[in-house]
C-alpha cells in the first residue's frame, strides 16, 4: 500500500515537473529577444505597458512564490557570505508572518469569524482574501497555488507577470525605475512608496476593509506604526544601498511614517463617510449601512468593562474629555500628529506647521462632539475636513521625505514638554502607546532626535532610557488573557513618563 | 442631622400646611394609557405626611401598619436626597451636565414623583418625599377619603384602579410600576441618558422584581400572614390575592422587562421622529451597557457564543431580560421564542449600527400580545402541593439558561430566581440546595447590602463592601466575573442518592444559610 501511494506521488509529481518545464517553456519561447533599453523609443505611462504585446493579460496570469525562491535566485540557502536578496525567499518563508497569512485562514478562529460574519468559508471569502493573499476584487479568481501563497513576492513588489523573465537578465539593471514601474514593479527604494505599500492592508482603503463587525467576530484590530513594524520585521533585503544606509533613517522612517499612515487614516474615514453619504441618498429608508463605523473611533472608550476603575466621576480630572460619553476619533493615528506639526521650522516658506494639527482638531470638533450623527450635511462635513487631514499630512509626509537630512528638534522643544503640555496625548492607551514608540525611535536615533534622549543622562534612581522605557512598556502591556488595557491608568503613565531622562 | 434630611422633614412639614394640587404624570407606561381612565391623569398628589398618619401604628389585623417604618428604612425614601446639590457625586454630574438635577424632568421623574417640568420649579414636600406611597400607589387624591372606608377593600382591583390606585397585586403591574424607572420609560420621561451615565451615574442592574422586592423590605402582608379571621373574611368576599407563587411572579417580571426594553426602543425611536432636536438618534442608554463596555479577552467566550440574530459588532438591545423571559416562555407553554418576538428589531440593528429611528420602530403588537397570553398562564401557577416538583421543572430550565448567558446581569438575574426556586423545591436534599445558593450568591454576588441603601454620601469608590450601595458593589464585581465559573455554576448535581451523599457539608458561616429554606406548604 504504502509503495503504491509513493509511485502515485513520484507520477503525480514527475507529471507536475513535466507541466512546469512545458509552460515554462512556451513562456519563454514566446518571449521577445530584449530590445536595448532607450527610454525615448518607448511609450509608457500607467497602465500603459513598455514593451506593448508580450504582456500577458494581468486579469489571468499571476506568478506565485515558487517562481521567485528557486534556489539560485531568492531560495538560497541563509548566510553571512552572501547578499540578502539569495536568500530573501528563505528569510520570507521561514521568519515573516506574511508567508502565513493565508494558511491563517484556516484556523479555528477564522472559521468562527466567516461562520458569524455569513461569509461562507474564510478562505474563499473575497474580504479575506484581499488581504490574506493577493486575490484583487477586480480581477479574475485566482489559481489555489498563487492564494497559498498568502501575502508573497508580488503583493509588495508587484505583480511579476510582466517582468519577472526580464529581471532575471543583465538588461534589467539597466531599466529606469519608470521602465521597471511601467511593467507593474514596483519600486519601493523610497520611503514613501515603502509605507505606502504597507497602508493597504495594515490601515486600509475601499476594497480592504478591517471594520467593527469583522473585528467584533474575531479579527485583532490594526494598529500600524511603520517605524516599529520595520524594526520587528525580518528584513529580507541589504541594509547597505537601501533606506536602511541612512544616517537618519530612524526619524525618517518614523516621521514619515506617520503622516503617510496619517494621510492613509483620512483617505478611509472619507471613503466610509461618502458609502453613508451615498446610502442616504440610495437606499431604503435612507440608512447609513456601517455608520457609525466604530472602528474610526478608540477601541477602549467603549470596551472597558463597568468598573469602580472605569467609573467616570473617580477619574483624574484633567483626564476627562470635554464631552462625556463620545468616544475619541482614532488616537492611535493622529496622537503623533501633534508632535509632528511642530518638527516643521516654524519659519520656513511652507510653514505647514499649523495644516496637520489644524485639519485633525476640526476634524475631532466635528466626530468628537456627535459621533454618530448620520445626517448629509455633517457627513460632507467629514468627508471636507477628512480630505484636509490627508492633503496636509501627505505634504507632510513629501516634505519629511524631501528634506535632504532630518532632524526632528527644530524647534528645539523637548519631546517630554510637549507631552506634558499636552496632556490630550497620554490619556489614552493608545497615544500613550505612540508616544513609547515615539520615544523608542528616538532612542535608536540617538541624540539627534527630539532633544530628548541622552544616554549618558541617568534619573536619580539610577535608570537610563532604556530601563525607564522597559518599565514604561511594562504599564502598558495588556494583563495576562486580556486584550484591552484593563490595569492602564493614564495618570502613572504621565508620571513614569515624567521620570524619562 | 444632615442637610438633607433637614430638607426632608421640612418639606413633609410644609405640604402638611397647604396640600398642593399636582397634575400627574402617569406613573403607568406610556403604553397603557389608553387602558386607564381619562380622570387619572388628573389625579394630584397629596404627600406622603397624609398617609404617614395611619400607617404607622403597631400591627393591626388587616393592613400592616408599621409601613411607614419599613419605609423608612427601605432606601426609596431618600431617592430625592441622590438629587441635592451638597451630595459631592451630584456636585460634579451637575458640574459636567451643566444643569441642576432638581430641575431636571428625567432627575426628577424617578427620583421623587414624575412630575412635568413647570411644577419642578415649585419646591414642595412632595419632592422631597424620595419615592413615596404614591409614586406606587397612585396619587390620592380621588380614593383618599374613599380608601379609609371598610368596604374598600373588598372592592375589586379594577374599582380600586378608577380612583387611581395601581394595582400592585397584579404582578404584571407591579413589574411595570418598578421597571418604569428601573429600565426606564420614555412616556414618562423616565430615562438615564448616556451623558448622565458617563457623567458619574450609576449604571442600572438587571432586574429581578421578587429579590429586589425582598430586599426592600416589604411593607404589606399577604393575605395567608394574616390572621384566620381575616382570611374567612377575604374568602367569603373572594378577595383576590396575589396568584401565582414568588419565582412565577419574578418569571413574570423578566417578561413584562422584556416587553419594556422593547418599549424603550420603540418609544424613543418615536419621539426622535417627532423632535429629533431634542431626542437625539442614538441614544446609547438604549441598548446594552455590556455589548460595549466590557474588557476583550483571549479567547472570547463572546466570539464564541455569536451574537444571535445580530451581526457581530452591533451593540444589542438591553439584554439582560431575554434570557430569563425565554425561560419564562417555555415555563408557559408558549411557543415563540424570545429571537422571533425580537426579530424586527435585530433587522433595524443590522442594517445599521444602533439602527435608526425609523427601522427599530416597528409594531410591537404581536410582542405585546405574546407576553400578555405568557402571563397569563404564568399567573395560574399557584401555591399549591404540586410547587416543590413545579420548581425542580423550573430549576432545569434555569440551569439551561444560565449555561448560555453571555453577560453577568443575564446570569445574575436567573441566579436570583434560581435561589428563589431552591428555597421552594423539596427534590434536592437541603444540603444541596444550600451548597448551590451559597455558591451562586457568593459568584453573582446575589446579596443585597443591608439596608438597601445604607448612605448617599460615599467618598470612596475603590474596594466594596457588604454595606456599600447595591450599584458599587456591582461596579466592584463585574469587571471580575469569570464567565466560565458562572456557567459552570449553573450545573445541579443529579438526583443521584449516592452522588448526594457524597457531597460535603459547607459550614455554617454564611447569613444565607439561616434562612428558612422550603418552608411547609401553606395549607390551600
Amino acid at each position: 500500500m504504502r509503495r503504491l501511494k509513493i509511485l502515485l506521488w513520484s507520477v503525480a509529481h514527475a507529471l507536475g515537473v513535466a507541466a512546469t518545464l512545458s509552460s515554462a517553456w512556451i513562456a519563454s519561447a514566446e518571449s521577445p529577444v530584449f530590445p536595448s533599453v532607450n527610454e525615448a523609443e518607448y511609450t509608457y505611462g500607467p497602465g500603459q505597458p513598455l514593451y506593448a504585446g508580450m504582456v500577458p493579460d494581468k486579469t489571468t496570469y499571476t506568478i506565485g512564490t515558487s517562481s521567485c525562491g528557486t534556489v539560485s535566485c531568492h531560495g538560497g540557502p541563509k548566510s553571512e557570505n552572501h547578499d540578502v536578496q539569495t536568500f530573501s525567499y528563505t528569510i520570507w518563508m521561514n521568519n515573516d508572518p506574511h508567508s502565513k497569512a493565508y494558511e491563517v485562514l484556516y484556523s479555528p478562529r477564522s472559521r468562527t469569524m466567516a461562520r458569524q460574519l455569513g461569509l461562507g468559508e474564510a478562505h474563499r471569502a473575497q474580504q479575506c482574501l484581499a488581504c490574506h493573499s493577493m486575490q484583487d476584487q477586480s480581477r479574475a479568481p485566482l489559481p489555489a497555488e498563487v492564494l497559498a501563497d498568502g501575502v508573497g513576492c508580488a503583493s509588495c513588489h508587484g505583480d511579476s507577470a510582466n517582468w519577472q523573465q526580464m529581471h532575471t537578465q543583465p538588461e534589467w539593471k539597466q531599466l529606469s525605475k519608470v521602465q521597471r514601474e511601467s511593467l507593474g514593479y514596483r519600486d519601493l527604494s523610497g520611503t514613501v512608496a515603502r509605507v505606502r505599500n504597507c497602508l493597504a492592508c495594515h490601515v486600509g482603503d475601499a476594497s480592504h476593509e478591517v471594520n467593527h463587525d469583522l473585528i467584533a467576530a474575531g479579527h485583532p484590530r490594526l494598529t500600524f506604526e511603520f517605524s516599529a513594524y520595520q524594526r520587528i520585521w525580518p528584513r529580507h533585503w541589504s541594509p547597505h544601498n537601501t533606506l536602511e544606509s541612512q544616517k537618519d533613517f530612524a526619524e525618517r522612517s518614523w516621521a514619515v511614517g506617520q503622516a503617510e499612515t496619517l494621510r492613509a487614516v483620512a483617505d478611509l474615514l472619507e471613503t466610509r463617510a461618502q458609502r453613508a453619504s451615498d446610502d442616504i441618498e440610495h437606499r431604503a429608508l435612507g440608512i447609513p449601512q456601517q455608520w457609525p463605523e466604530f472602528s474610526e473611533f478608540d477601541c477602549y472608550s467603549c470596551h472597558k468593562a463597568l468598573g469602580s476603575e472605569s467609573y467616570q466621576a473617580s477619574r483624574d480630572e484633567a483626564v476627562q474629555s470635554r464631552r462625556f460619553g463620545q468616544p475619541q476619533w482614532q488616537p492611535w493615528y493622529v496622537s503623533a500628529s501633534q508632535l509632528l506639526s511642530v518638527q516643521f521650522d516654524s519659519n520656513s516658506p511652507i510653514n505647514r506647521r499649523l495644516d496637520v494639527r489644524k485639519s485633525v482638531i476640526d476634524i475631532r470638533s466635528l466626530l468628537d462632539t456627535e459621533w454618530s450623527a448620520s445626517d448629509q450635511k455633517r457627513l460632507q462635513g467629514i468627508i471636507f475636513e477628512a480630505r484636509g487631514v490627508s492633503r496636509a499630512a501627505r505634504l507632510a509626509a513629501d516634505e519629511f521625505s524631501q528634506q535632504p537630512h532630518i532632524i526632528l528638534n527644530r524647534s528645539n522643544q523637548p519631546m517630554s514638554e510637549l507631552v506634558v503640555e499636552n496632556p490630550q496625548a497620554w490619556q489614552t492607551w493608545d497615544s500613550a502607546v505612540q508616544m513609547y514608540l515615539a520615544l523608542e525611535a528616538s532612542k535608536r536615533a540617538g541624540p539627534a532626535m527630539l532633544g530628548a534622549w541622552r544616554s549618558d543622562v541617568q534619573t536619580e534612581e539610577g535608570m537610563d532610557l532604556g530601563q525607564s522605557l522597559d518599565a514604561m512598556r511594562a504599564s502598558l502591556r495588556f494583563p495576562l488573557n486580556m486584550d484591552s488595557p484593563q490595569t492602564f491608568q493614564p495618570t502613572r503613565f504621565h508620571q513614569e513618563r515624567s521620570e524619562v531622562p | 442631622m444632615t442637610a438633607g434630611r433637614f430638607l426632608c422633614v421640612r418639606g413633609i412639614l410644609v405640604v402638611g400646611m397647604c396640600a398642593i394640587v399636582f397634575q400627574l404624570v402617569s406613573a403607568m407606561p406610556a403604553r397603557s394609557d389608553e387602558e386607564d381612565t381619562p380622570a387619572r391623569s388628573s389625579l394630584a398628589f397629596k404627600g406622603a405626611n397624609l398617609c404617614v398618619r395611619c400607617h404607622r401604628s403597631e400591627q393591626s389585623d388587616w393592613v400592616d401598619l408599621s409601613t411607614t417604618a419599613t419605609w423608612r428604612h427601605d432606601a426609596h425614601s431618600r431617592s430625592h436626597l441622590a438629587l441635592l446639590s451638597d451630595n459631592p457625586r451630584t456636585q460634579a454630574m451637575e458640574k459636567s451636565l451643566g444643569f441642576k438635577a432638581e430641575k431636571n424632568k428625567n432627575c426628577v421623574a424617578c427620583h421623587t414623583h414624575s412630575a412635568l417640568e413647570p411644577l419642578i420649579e415649585e419646591e414642595t414636600s412632595v419632592l422631597h418625599a424620595g419615592i413615596s406611597c404614591e409614586s406606587c400607589h397612585g396619587p390620592s387624591e380621588a380614593y383618599f377619603e374613599k380608601h379609609m372606608e371598610k368596604s374598600w377593600r373588598f372592592l375589586a382591583s379594577s374599582e380600586k384602579e378608577a380612583f387611581g390606585m395601581h394595582d400592585l397585586r397584579d404582578p404584571v403591574s407591579k413589574a411595570r410600576n418598578c421597571l418604569s424607572c428601573h429600565l426606564g420609560d420614555i412616556g414618562s420621561d423616565r430615562i438615564i441618558t448616556h451623558q448622565m451615565y458617563a457623567a458619574g451615574h450609576p449604571p442600572l442592574t438587571s432586574f429581578e422584581i421578587e429579590s429586589f422586592s425582598n430586599a426592600m423590605g416589604s411593607h404589606w402582608k399577604r393575605v395567608w400572614d394574616k390572621s384566620e379571621k381575616i382570611q374567612r373574611q377575604a374568602e367569603a368576599a373572594d378577595y383576590r390575592t396575589e396568584g401565582a407563587c414568588q419565582s412565577q411572579r419574578a418569571l413574570i417580571g423578566s417578561l413584562v422587562a422584556l416587553q419594556q426594553s422593547a418599549l424603550f426602543v420603540g418609544d424613543y425611536a418615536t419621539a426622535a421622529k417627532i423632535n429629533p432636536k431634542e431626542n437625539v438618534w442614538p441614544e446609547l442608554a438604549l441598548y446594552d451597557c455590556q455589548a460595549c463596555h466590557h474588557e476583550l479577552q483571549i479567547p472570547s467566550w463572546r466570539q464564541k457564543i455569536g451574537s444571535g440574530d445580530l451581526r457581530p459588532g452591533r451593540p444589542s438591545m438591553v439584554h439582560w431580560p431575554r434570557m430569563l423571559s425565554g425561560v419564562a416562555l417555555r415555563q408557559s407553554g408558549a411557543t415563540t421564542d424570545v429571537d422571533s418576538l425580537l426579530s424586527p428589531f435585530a433587522t433595524g440593528l443590522n442594517l445599521r449600527p444602533f439602527g435608526s429611528p425609523d427601522s427599530v420602530a416597528p409594531t410591537l403588537e404581536e410582542l405585546i400580545l405574546s407576553i400578555a397570553t405568557a402571563t397569563d398562564a404564568l399567573k395560574k401557577w399557584n401555591r399549591d402541593e404540586t410547587l416543590s416538583v413545579r420548581e425542580s421543572a423550573l430549576i432545569a430550565l434555569l440551569c439551561e439558561a444560565g449555561m448560555r448567558t453571555g453577560d453577568f446581569e443575564s446570569a445574575r438575574q436567573i441566579g436570583w430566581v434560581m435561589v428563589l426556586a431552591l428555597k421552594s423545591t423539596r427534590e434536592w436534599p437541603e444540603n444541596v440546595r444550600k451548597a448551590k445558593i451559597l455558591e451562586l450568591t457568593k459568584l453573582l454576588s446575589l446579596e443585597f447590602p443591608h439596608p438597601a441603601y445604607p448612605t448617599l454620601s460615599d467618598s470612596s469608590l475603590n474596594g466594596s463592601s457588604r454595606d456599600d450601595p447595591f450599584w458599587k458593589t456591582t461596579l466592584a464585581v463585574t469587571p471580575r466575573v469569570n464567565m466560565a465559573r458562572v456557567h459552570a455554576a449553573f450545573q445541579m448535581p443529579p438526583l443521584d442518592d449516592t452522588l448526594l451523599n457524597s457531597l460535603e457539608f459547607l459550614p455554617e458561616s454564611n447569613d444565607t444559610q439561616k434562612e428558612a429554606i422550603a418552608p411547609p406548604l401553606p395549607v390551600p
